[in-house]
């Protein structure tokens, strides 16, 4: 039950986050739709690892059932690299917003053809 | 392996030495060497033209003997360099560079793929003896814009009436017949490519007759003429194959001695119009002479070299339809040369104004002598044949009944000119269509479908992530529809 | 000797890494030496030239940390990260010279440092999030050097840039979360098997997005439309970095990644071929009347990406080799051409619009040769290296049975001719009268000269290179 959820979840956040790219024009706002694929990448790796009854890898005892650790540290370092690539984009769009006086994005045009 | 390395030094070591490639160098080789001595005495040229012009001449003369393809495709190129940098050294460069070098480079290209077809089927990059066994009509299409046929001739209308005369003289001597000897090198001969060479030497010679300036005049002329080549080269048969590579050999003289009339006639007449120019012929009595030879040569008249290549190739061809279409282009060129002759150097009347003889003529003793020396090749060449290139037949020279039934056609020719040149004139004007209209139809198509792709690039991001998304889509589509 | 060379691998990714804090703090006052930045690529280079014969014996592959490949990460150093690192080097050694100081652009070779040490990585990697992990620290590097003229168009172009560079990274990400919950492995050398094991439709998906993700970042049709708009706003030392370095980093991923899956490259094949030759129409067709030079060459990187995937995509050795060949070859000749372009400005003039551009008095016939090389090599003229490459990568794919790819390939050259003759015409007989005020450092030799002698002079080894690539190629295919 709990992965049928969060697999719609992950799905759903990644319908909304595609459209929200494709459609909106607000710069942050595509910064924010590129975290709500994110963050369905990140809910999808949780889900990899997932196995029911299980507990957190910390090794306590042997006959423990884990969930795999290997996807959390993948969803770590993608935190991680989202986080920078938040970061990177916020300060291209103050930069732009003061060189082009804009935060749409259609405005971005000198460069096409 | 397609090694390159290791096939130019295979062609180095094993050249392709064949009767045919032997005498088409030559026949460059000497000419181009003519033609430079030509210059040489004609204007003063800067030192970076003589590199071109000679890199030119000389990879001209190095092709026949390429075994391979890597050797063969880069010497075709590098003839294309050395033309582009004698282009670059001429007035209007650009002009020039922009006419010539894409066609060049197209043909380059279509060679290439070529190459690759039958490396593809062969596995080697040898070069057959016997032509290659696929892609055959790319590499078809590429010797036809190097041969210069129509309608991919106009690189070369376009190239050599605009460049000084010297240099008219020196790109005559190779390019063309490179074409040429690839169609009789890489192509295996057929009937079409016969019928292929009689409709381009006449419909080249109607195109020739409706030209009132000098150059593109003899440039249709070329074209004319290297469309007896290609029936010649083109034919199955071998009898065919030799007569043309003669006319090819009997071709570089007496064009190159006609542009180097023209060369000269120009600046003493002080117009390329062919109907103003006149009394040339009492005002320089070795011109005349040269002029009328190579008109003679060009025309097939007996017993300059023209007559000779000519009769076998008639002789020798396997397709009737050929031979007749060559018997027209025949009487087309007598007529045309006969309107040359006649308003250039005989016709009576006043002389015009006498013009400046100056313009960088320094030695006209020197390039006289050429013209002579040439008129005289002209003449030796179709006496004794056999001597210059010895796998003619015993049958080829002139006799008595040969002489006779040779001059029938350029007398009709001749004849033609004085009776009826004002209403073929007519009819052809109406009826063959301006080269350039096509041309000009499909540059503003391409233009119009590259403005509208560059339209679909907006500059709107969002619109490229569609484009990414959807490629993405058609990916898994496909992921999930193939087996 | 024999420790120090399984460590091999490791030292490539971290000796420039170590670089970027060291250059970070050297050059905090504005204005630096080139020195230290130099000395990593020497070092890299020794280390890369020390080890060639052992790679060619056999590939050094390394578990970093001790840990094995499946659990661990696995580096592999073999013939074809060999060839593509000294190609890389070069031209980052070539844009460490090019760097203007005054330019304005803060910590620029941190970020080149940086952007180098992620392209090694990305060469040596054998474990795909590993690879995910170098293509962001490669991709950040390069948004951010692309922001680095601090000027509108630079933004806008870094804004362009970061977002389909992103959605790439997602899409890898993706890719990579699906192959992990069906195969269980990120490992590329033991994906193979249990690829083909696994069921359903997902793995197959999945190794898609990651293709797809690579193809954004190599700029291949309908995923190319950013690249040129990218390199719009860079400076031409950036752009060459783009270019010429991360380009081959992220092909030769790509071919590790196919190579890593046979059975799904076997049935892409059709759409891949589609997608190179697309690629080859448009981007020489875009280039005809682009107005500006960053855009023209950009697009005809599209073009020129497209005869190596075209090549690759045939699936026989001989024509993968050619096209990694021809992929190499264009980084040297291309980025040699962008840095031609930092010529333009020590005229003073700050735009790239063809009709503005033009060589600096001082040295002007030496650029003008340079100039005429490098396209002639663009366009695939002898006796230049981007002759015998194209020649190769024309003649294989044809022998691997895609005729009309290789016609297509040997076409373009003749549609290049017609925009880089449109250059060449400009900068030897400029349109506008040349500006008063000469740039800073107009005194200084131009830095292609580097890559243009290797172009003329490597020409007679073509043999021999091409031998090395079919080498690099086989060690590539019997590791899977």
């Amino acid at each position: 039950m709990i992965v049928l959820t969060i697999g719609i979840t992950c799905i759903v956040l990644t319908g909304i986050g595609i459209y929200g790219l494709l459609r909106r024009t607000h710069m942050i706002r595509m910064v924010l739709c590129f975290n709500i694929l994110e963050a369905a990448a990140l809910l999808g790796l949780v889900l990899i690892a997932y196995r029911p009854d299980a507990r957190s890898p910390i090794l306590r005892a042997a006959t423990d059932v884990h969930v795999l650790p290997l996807p959390h540290a993948l969803a770590l370092t993608a935190i991680v690299i989202g986080a920078s690539l938040t970061a990177l984009m916020l300060t291209l769009i103050v930069r732009v917003h003061r060189s082009h006086g804009t935060v749409l994005v259609d405005k971005l045009k000198d460069w096409r053809g | 392996m397609s090694g390159i390395t290791a096939a130019v030094l295979q062609t180095v070591n094993t050249p392709h030495i064949e009767s045919g490639a032997i005498f088409v160098s030559q026949a460059i080789l000497l000419f181009g060497l003519l033609a430079l001595v030509f210059v040489a005495l004609h204007t003063r040229r800067s030192a970076l033209w003589w590199v071109g012009a000679i890199v030119h001449i000389g990879a001209g003369a190095l092709l026949p003997y390429t075994a391979d393809m890597v050797s063969f495709f880069m010497i075709w190129e590098l003839i294309t360099v050395g033309a582009a940098i004698v282009l670059v050294c001429e007035p209007d460069a650009h002009g020039l560079l922009r006419r010539y070098l894409p066609w060049q480079l197209l043909a380059a290209a279509l060679l290439l793929s070529g190459f690759a077809l039958h490396f593809a089927e062969s596995g080697s990059v040898a070069l057959p003896a016997a032509g290659v066994t696929a892609g055959r009509i790319l590499i078809g299409i590429a010797v036809a814009i190097k041969a210069a046929l129509m309608p991919l001739h106009l690189w070369m209308v376009g190239t050599y009436a605009r460049v000084r005369p010297g240099t008219a003289v020196v790109l005559s001597a190779v390019a063309t017949k490179i074409g040429v000897f690839g169609v009789y090198r890489l192509l295996p001969g057929s009937i079409s490519l016969e019928i292929l060479g009689g409709i381009m030497a006449t419909v080249a010679v109607l195109y020739a007759l409706r030209q009132n300036r000098l150059r593109p005049f003899l440039a249709f002329h070329i074209i004319s003429q290297v469309g007896y080549m290609i029936a010649g080269v083109g034919s199955a048969a071998a009898a065919a194959q030799i007569a043309g590579l003669y006319h090819l050999g009997n071709h570089i003289v007496y064009k190159g001695l006609l542009f180097m009339v023209v060369a000269l006639m120009v600046p003493m007449t002080g117009t390329p119009n062919i109907y103003s120019t006149r009394g040339m012929g009492r005002r320089s009595f070795v011109l005349t002479v040269a002029a009328i030879a190579g008109a003679l040569s060009i025309s097939g008249v007996p017993p300059f070299n023209g007559y000779i290549s000519k009769s076998l190739l008639q002789y020798s061809l396997v397709s009737p339809v050929a031979i007749h279409l060559l018997t027209i282009a025949g009487i087309g060129t007598a007529l045309s040369f006969t309107k040359f002759l006649w308003h250039g150097f005989l016709r009576p009347g006043p002389l015009p104004q006498a013009h400046d003889v100056g313009e960088g003529l320094i030695a006209r003793t020197g390039t006289r002598t050429i013209t002579v020396a040439l008129s005289l090749l002209c003449l030796l060449m179709g006496l004794y044949p056999r001597s210059f290139f010895a796998e003619l037949p015993d049958s080829a020279g002139i006799t008595q009944q040969s002489f006779e039934s040779g001059l029938v056609w350029p007398v009709v020719g001749a004849a033609l000119f004085f009776i009826l040149y004002g209403p073929i004139l007519r009819v052809l004007l109406v009826t063959l269509p301006g080269s350039t209209t096509v041309m000009n139809l499909l540059r503003s198509a391409g233009t119009r479908g590259l403005q509208l792709m560059q339209r679909q690039h907006t500059g709107d991001i969002r619109r490229y992530l569609g484009w990414a998304v959807g490629g993405t889509m058609l990916l898994w589509t496909w992921v999930l529809l193939a087996p | 000797m024999n420790s120090l060379l399984t460590e091999l691998p490791v030292l490539l990714i971290v000796i420039p890494l170590a670089g970027v804090p060291l250059l970070y703090f050297t050059t905090r006052s504005g204005r630096g030496t080139a020195l230290p930045a130099l000395a990593v690529i020497l070092v890299v280079v020794t280390l890369l030239s020390f080890s060639i014969r052992d790679a060619m014996h056999a590939p050094v592959v390394t578990a970093a940390g001790g840990w094995q490949p499946d659990l661990g990460i696995g580096l592999q150093f073999d013939l074809l990260a060999v060839a593509a690192m000294l190609v890389t080097s070069l031209i980052v050694a070539q844009a460490i010279l090019s760097h203007d100081e005054t330019s304005g652009a803060q910590h620029f070779r941190t970020l080149l440092m940086l952007l180098y040490a992620g392209s090694n990585g990305l060469m040596l990697t054998q474990d795909l999030f590993n690879a995910y992990v170098f293509i962001e620290i490669t991709s950040i590097a390069s948004y951010a050097l692309v922001a680095s003229r601090q000027d509108k168009g630079g933004f806008e172009s870094a804004f362009k840039y970061v977002v389909m560079g992103s959605f790439a990274g997602l899409l890898v990400l993706w890719g990579i979360a699906g192959l992990y919950l069906t195969t269980g492995t990120l490992d590329m050398q033991s994906l193979a098997p249990r690829f083909d094991a696994a069921q359903g439709a997902v793995p197959a998906l999945s190794a898609a997005a990651i293709i797809a993700g690579l193809l954004i970042k190599l700029g291949q049709v309908p995923f190319h439309a950013w690249k040129a708009d990218s390199l719009s706003g860079a400076s031409y030392t950036v752009s060459a970095l783009l270019s010429g370095v991360t380009t081959t980093a992220f092909f030769v991923l790509l071919l590790r990644v196919l190579s890593a899956l046979p059975s799904l490259t076997l049935s892409l094949a059709p759409v891949l071929t589609t997608i190179a030759s697309l690629s080859i129409i448009t981007g020489h067709l875009m280039a005809l009347r682009q107005p500006r030079y960053s855009r023209l060459l950009a697009y005809s990187s599209v073009a020129h990406i497209g005869y190596g995937l075209l090549a690759v995509s045939s699936g026989a050795v001989t024509a993968i080799a050619a096209g990694l060949f021809h992929i190499l070859v264009h980084a040297i000749m291309k980025s040699s051409l962008f840095f031609l372009g930092r010529s333009f400005l020590h005229t003073g003039n700050r735009s790239d619009r063809l009709e503005a551009i033009v060589f600096p008095e001082q040295y002007r016939k030496l650029h003008v040769t340079l100039y005429v090389l490098l396209a002639m090599s663009m366009i695939g003229i002898p006796p230049v290296l981007g002759f015998t490459s194209k020649w190769y990568a024309v003649l294989e794919t044809a022998r691997a049975g895609y005729h009309t790819g290789a016609v297509l390939i040997a076409l373009g050259g003749a549609v290049a001719l017609v925009y880089y003759l449109r250059v060449g015409i400009q900068l030897v007989h400029p349109g506008l009268p040349e500006l008063s005020s000469p740039g800073p450092a107009s005194r200084r030799l131009p830095v292609p000269l580097a890559g243009t002698a290797l172009i003329l002079l490597l020409a007679v080894f073509s043999d021999r290179l091409l031998a090395f690539c079919v080498q690099a190629v086989v060690q590539l295919l019997e590791a899977v």
